[in-house]
């Protein structure tokens, strides 16, 4: 009897290359340059500053570090020239993962599955969108 | 001359995840549960850049391995959906809530360190007594598992046969799960300590189907999280590359050797691992309170 005797729904199989497909380019984009940032060249924080401040706590640490207060995602993305910041985008890409997968399964779900998988990726959006709207975004 | 050896942590940090991923697969451990509790004990980075990390590492090697075993038929969303529904939100505020310990209180990074020396006993708790069922009967399913059509089937290797299965009690695991996903968010921990008992015990799933679930389950609360730590900025590459690149190579050596190695020694010698760094962590955080003195 072969594996393909088992019949795995559509819902799933979309879901799961979806997810193979965005950890593929989530896990390139985020190891590649965050390789290359270990080297402290291009840099959006100093390895130096890293070092002497890790010992902090987050709020703190971005405090002595850059002077900078962070509440969102804005100073990953105004800084993508840098390799730290790229190899964070990698990690955006790894959390939106599920997000996306649900979100291409939702057509070939059975009827209550919409629904329960519409609500899981509102609440993915939420987790997403809440620290935008709770801090008021920006840094 | 510490500043100026700034890549020596990093390359530090390397080989004790890369010797973590070894020995997380030959004692069934996830590697975030071994992770956070012994970095947080011997490292010098705050707490915040440990959880970020650990649920960095735990989104990683659950994505990673997610797919393939949906495909299988072994990981199934009909399980997962439910449960997350509940348990995702549940992780945002354990994200939330611990990064607010943390940043709003001098003292929030010592009761956060003895909270999670806690949760290690309990993990232990849980370890030493949780027995796993290969197949477990599911005489019958509950109302809303019925509803939800909660039914599947994988290929059975070692039985040569097509396996199916059901599962029973969804709104006791539930609550669980919501539990679960909390603590998974505030700590940074992966949770397939505590899902795989709820699926495979109270649930009644296989083990191979609960274990491939929960791969599932932790894929979307721990990227749920991940978007709380993301924000405040506490994920640090210089920590996350040479941890999920130390992990990753380990676990495909420590896959390997499982085979040959004696499973339940390296088992006890992770849960004393475990029951060393509860107490290590418990220790840390009462002498950053000044209650005991430091080591």
């Amino acid at each position: 009897m072969a594996e393909t005797d088992v019949e795995v729904e559509p819902m799933n199989k979309i879901f799961a290359r979806v997810m193979e497909l965005t950890t593929i380019v989530g896990l390139v984009v985020m190891i590649v340059p965050g390789l290359i940032s270990l080297s402290g060249e291009n840099v959006y924080v100093d390895p130096i500053h890293t070092v002497n401040n890790w010992d902090k706590s987050a709020e703190e640490f971005w405090h002595d570090a850059k002077g900078i207060s962070i509440h969102g995602y804005d100073w990953i993305f105004e800084n993508l020239e840098r390799f730290d910041c790229i190899s964070l985008f990698g990690v955006v890409i790894l959390a939106l993962a599920p997000m996306l997968s649900i979100l291409a399964a939702i057509p070939s779900a059975p009827k209550i599955y919409k629904v329960i998988l519409g609500i899981v990726a509102a609440e993915l959006v939420f987790a997403i969108v809440r620290p935008l709207i709770m801090a008021g975004g920006g840094h | 001359m510490l500043t100026e050896m700034w890549w020596f942590w990093p390359s530090v940090l390397f080989v004790f995840t890369f010797i973590i991923g070894i020995i997380a697969p030959i004692s069934g451990v996830g590697g975030g549960v071994l992770f956070v509790p012994l970095t947080t004990a011997f490292f010098p980075f705050n707490v915040d850049f440990i959880r970020g990390t650990g649920l960095i590492m735990a989104l990683t090697s659950s994505l990673s391995s997610a797919p393939q075993l949906t495909k299988k038929g072994l990981a199934n969303i009909r399980i997962m959906a439910p449960i997350v529904a509940v348990s995702s939100i549940t992780s945002i505020i354990g994200g939330i809530v611990g990064l607010w310990i943390t940043n709003s209180f001098p003292e929030g990074k010592h009761y956060i360190t003895i909270m999670l020396g806690i949760v290690l006993f309990i993990i232990f708790a849980v370890m030493a007594t949780s027995k796993r069922v290969e197949f477990p009967e599911v005489e019958r399913q509950d109302a809303l598992s019925r509803k939800l059509g909660i039914i599947g089937a994988w290929y059975e290797p070692s039985l040569e046969k097509v396996v199916e299965y059901r599962t029973k009690n969804m709104p006791i695991a539930i609550p669980a799960f919501a539990m679960v996903g909390f603590i998974a968010g505030m700590f940074g921990l992966g949770a397939g300590w505590a899902n795989v008992p709820v699926l495979n015990l109270i649930m009644g799933a296989p083990i191979k189907v609960a274990t491939s679930t929960s791969m599932l389950i932790i894929t979307v609360n721990d990227a749920a999280a991940a978007w709380v730590y993301l924000a405040k900025g506490a994920v640090l590459p210089v920590i996350v590359i040479p941890s999920v690149i130390g992990i990753t190579i380990g676990a495909r050596i420590g896959a390997k050797l499982a085979v040959r190695a004696k499973p339940k020694f390296v088992r006890y010698l992770v849960m004393g691992i475990m029951l060393m760094s509860a107490i290590l962590d418990i220790w840390k955080g009462l002498s950053g309170l000044g209650y005991v003195p430091g080591f």
